[in-house]
């Protein structure tokens, strides 16, 4: 697979938190078109600050974040979307889903300001069900209904209106948050191969995750987290990647 | 200013600051407690009235003071006892279920209040407590008058101030309830009773409160009125938040409270022609609610303030 | 064991039933109260129902009641909907009330289509200042609204003292501490001939069926919803926040500023510290009731001020404490509480081993 131009760049990303685990210190990465970045680290070692601050949900102390060379003003989700930036959050209970309202709803979530499901600030009802039941179709999520409560949908299904979300609005790039976690095996095969086919249709994809399997099947590039500081890893060894998550210098 | 500092430098004035704050050192610990176990309280208005009722009630039926201290306690701890049943096991929301105790413990109070006494023009009066004279220490200059003529409910108050440090941060129990409010899924697996502790700080402590509102009828004044606790217990609230969650700094925080209200008081008598009023009267408020936002961004809330556990989900 | 597991259906039976059945349980425990009162009980209850619905002028005294409930019921739930805890809708009434006593007593001459809509939109302005502050209050500082609406709640009082002895004060008023009465044409229209129930009321129930609509179609009620029910999930998505919170206090503000310009514009015709019987706290209740539904909030309106009306008539008759309506009303807070979770929840007995 050809890779393209930069579409992220992190340009010594730099964030203090109040401690170590939420602290991330001179963070220099490159996304590029059709390609897949695998970050690999054990949770807590600052994977959940860098995608918040890609996510827009945290502002960086200093560095810069880059999408096709355009500076991205970060501490608004709301930019970061509309830049171009998808995000499946680590915690898709918590983060991913409004549980109380309805799967439709939650299908059009970060997508409100779409001419298609809302004008002069209605909603469009049947456009929202209409929305709803193709994706729902397409992603294959399964459950009671579009207008049955999200909450109500299994994990995996849960992940796939995520997922429904974020492909749909055919992103730049992609910030995958540790996503095949507590999934069944069929839900996991499914996000991968979704991964796979964003690369394929030119969208640059930061895969983070705790799973090293994942990370060595999916991943173009390799890059090891540990306590903030975030290496490049020229190899796909697996023993090698593992010294360095464990925080051993290879 | 020579007025001002004429005021500070009474002995009077920090005698009457000493005996405004001590309702609110009832009010501020009981709240600390069930806030520490991870329980907002808001029923804390309501049980003030409730206290302040059924103590003074408890001493006009012939019950003695102390037997009216005993009943405010006991009226308060049922009060927070359905506080406690509804967020606890049931998991409802505090803010709701603490305005609703609020509500029915006032209306109780009242209700019962006017069905004793259908009809009386003034309220009836007890013989409320008197000051503790200390042979010599209440006859020492300044520190006499302030500390040896306080009532014995004042001296409680101060005793519980020590206690309840003392049982937070010196006991195991003090330490399980920290740790109930601020993890308790580690208490759980540690085999200990998340539902049991927290149920227990919240009765304590509406305990307390309730002898906050005994303190106004049986020691500040000798008879029950309608709205008489008039926000005493929201103040409470906000001083716990100002207090940090720490019973030093709640009888730190209570204190400059009495100090600013009894300095309201005398500069209205000085000052009261050229200012209105109403700014000294709304000055306890504003106060409170200053504090709140200086306090409020360094504050470290309980981590599981507000958040409700289940056994058996994690 | 026994261990609590959600439901997974969000039945209308439980959903309607759940509230009714509550208003009925506190109804029937307020029997306790009045037989420790010493009045016969069955005949206590049916003065209360004559006190509502024993005659025409009755049940307008009741609709008369429900209408400042509807407003500040209507300020509690859209708030609430946002999890803005907004507790200040007594205060903010009475901003409402005073601005509406402001503009309304001979300031501004004009007729009454001019003027009304003047009185209203400054009501509800004044309750909507009323309740940014603590908004702003919580979005900038991390201060709790709770707190801050309660206290303000306080100052509020306070500062209608100071108005009502000095700016507002009515020269004509013997000295008395009331503002001078609102012109003719700005006060809102009767419903009824020689009834105290107005115009206020249909403000009212228009006001619910709007705010229905804005929750449920709009894209701000979307948001707002949102924001109350996963406020991180929300700002994940690229809601921003705190302007919808901002927007909810607005909202939620106008309408309990509303409740005092109704009731001082609709009923009283001017304005004395006495104005509400505790109205902004009574909302919290009926929105409660109406579980957070604008079009529930009329119905639960309806019957708080039921309550509260008949009880009031059946005291005086029987000889009872009138405390006892805010004892069945609070009673009946506790009770939806209680049956909102069995709605929500259903308890499920476990082996003691505890399988999976």
């Amino acid at each position: 697979m050809k890779s393209g131009e930069a579409v992220l760049e992190l340009d010594n990303l730099t964030i203090s938190g109040s401690s170590k685990r939420e602290s991330i210190s001179n963070v220099n990465l490159i996304v590029k078109k059709h390609e897949i970045l695998g970050i690999a680290g054990i949770s807590g070692n600052g994977q959940t600050v860098l995608a918040n601050a890609i996510s827009g949900l945290l502002k960086p102390s200093s560095g810069k974040i880059k999408l096709e060379s355009e500076i991205l003003i970060s501490n608004d989700p709301s930019n970061i979307i509309q830049a171009g930036v998808g995000r499946i959050p680590e915690d898709r209970h918590k983060d991913g889903i409004v549980g109380q309202m309805t799967v439709a709803e939650n299908m059009i979530l970060e997508d409100l300001s779409n001419k298609r499901i809302q004008s002069r600030g209605l909603l469009n009802r049947e456009a929202i069900i209409q929305h709803c039941e193709d994706l729902s179709v397409k992603y294959d999520v399964r459950g009671p209904g579009a207008n049955a409560s999200a909450r109500l949908l299994s994990g995996g299904n849960i992940q796939k209106l995520i997922l429904a979300r974020v492909f749909e609005a055919a992103p730049k790039l992609i910030l995958a948050n540790q996503p095949t976690r507590g999934l069944d095996m069929g839900a996991a095969a499914d996000v991968a191969n979704r991964l796979l086919e964003a690369r394929q249709r030119g969208s640059g994809v930061i895969l983070i995750s705790e799973d090293l399997d994942e990370i060595l099947s999916l991943s173009d590039r390799i890059m090891v987290i540990y306590d903030g500081e975030l290496k490049a890893v020229e190899t796909h060894d697996r023993e090698t990647i593992g010294l360095m998550m464990a925080g051993e210098a290879a | 200013m020579a007025e001002i500092i004429q005021i500070l430098l009474s002995d009077s004035f920090w005698a009457a600051s000493l005996r405004i704050a001590t309702p609110l050192i009832f009010g501020v610990l009981g709240a600390l407690i069930c806030e520490k176990s991870g329980v907002l309280n808001l029923g804390i208005e309501g049980i003030f009235v409730a206290g302040a009722m059924s103590g003074w009630m408890a001493v006009w039926l012939g019950a003695g003071l102390w037997g009216g201290v005993i009943v405010a306690g006991l009226a308060g701890a049922f009060f927070g006892l359905i506080h406690a049943i509804l967020t606890v096991p049931l998991g409802l929301s505090q803010h709701v279920s603490g305005l609703g105790v609020t509500l029915f413990a006032t209306s109780v109070s009242y209700f019962s209040y006017r069905t004793a006494l259908p009809d009386v023009s003034s309220p009836p009066r007890i013989e409320p407590f008197r000051p503790l004279e200390i042979p010599i220490l209440s006859d020492l200059p300044f520190v006499g008058p302030v500390f040896f003529q306080q009532t014995a409910l004042t001296w409680l108050a101060l005793f519980m101030v020590g206690l309840v440090w003392y049982i937070m941060n010196r006991t195991g129990l003090g330490i399980a309830i920290k740790a109930v409010g601020d993890n308790p899924n580690s208490v759980d697996a540690q085999g200990l009773s998340v539902y049991g502790l927290r149920i227990g700080a919240i009765v304590v402590g509406s305990a307390l409160m309730a002898l906050g509102g005994a303190f106004l009828t049986m020691s500040a004044f000798d008879a029950f009125f309608f709205g008489m606790v008039n926000g005493r217990g929201w103040i409470c609230i906000a001083l716990v938040i100002f207090a940090s969650w720490k019973p030093g700094k709640a009888l730190v925080g209570a204190l400059l409270f009495g100090a600013f209200d009894a300095l309201q008081v005398r500069m209205q008598t000085e000052v009261g022609a050229k200012v209105p009023t109403q700014v000294f009267l709304a000055a306890p408020y504003v106060l409170s609610i200053v504090a709140l936002v200086i306090a409020a961004r360094r504050a470290e809330y309980p981590r599981a303030l507000l958040t409700p556990w289940f056994k058996g989900q994690r | 064991m026994i261990r609590i597991e959600p439901r997974n259906t969000n039945s209308a039976i439980f959903s309607y039933g759940v509230p009714i059945l509550s208003a009925l349980v506190a109804l029937i425990l307020a029997s306790i109260p009045l037989w420790f009162a010493g009045a016969p009980v069955l005949v206590s209850y049916v003065e209360m129902a004559k006190g509502v619905f024993g005659s025409k002028f009755a049940f307008s005294e009741m609709l008369t009641r429900a209408t400042p409930l509807m407003f500040t019921g209507l300020a509690a739930a859209l708030a609430f909907r946002a999890k803005l805890w907004n507790i200040g809708a007594e205060g903010q009434l009475y901003l409402g009330a005073m601005a509406a006593v402001a503009v309304g007593t001979g300031v501004l001459e004009a007729p009454a289509f001019i003027l009304v809509p003047i009185i209203i939109l400054f009501g509800c302005a004044a309750g909507s200042v009323g309740m940014v502050v603590p908004a702003f209050l919580k979005t900038r500082y991390g201060a709790d609204e709770v707190v801050t609406t309660l206290l303000l709640n306080f100052i509020i009082l306070i500062f209608l003292q100071y108005m009502l002895e000095g700016p507002l004060k009515d020269p004509m008023g013997l000295g008395w501490p009331q503002s001078s009465p609102i012109l003719d044409q700005g006060m809102l229209p009767p419903l009824m001939e020689r009834m105290r129930v107005h115009s206020g009321l249909l403000i009212a129930v228009a006001c619910a069926l709007i705010a229905q609509f804005m929750l449920v179609r709009s894209v701000w009620g979307f948001k707002l919803r949102a924001v109350g029910e996963n406020v991180f999930a929300a700002r994940h998505a690229g809601i921003k926040v705190n302007r919808t919170i901002l927007g909810a206090a607005i909202a939620s503000g106008a309408l309990a500023g509303m409740a005092g310009v109704s009731e001082v514009a609709g009923l009283k015709g001017y304005l004395t510290s006495d104005l509400s019987p505790g109205f902004g706290y009574a909302g919290i209740i009926v929105a409660m009731l109406a579980g957070l539904s604008p079009i529930g909030v009329v119905i639960s309106a309806l019957f708080i001020a039921s309550v509260f009306v008949g009880a009031d008539s059946m005291s005086r008759a029987m000889g009872v404490s009138s405390y006892l309506a805010d004892l069945v009303v609070s009673t009946s807070l506790l009770c939806v509480l209680i049956g909102g979770f069995f709605a929500r929840f259903k308890l499920v007995k476990t082996s003691v081993k505890g399988q999976n």
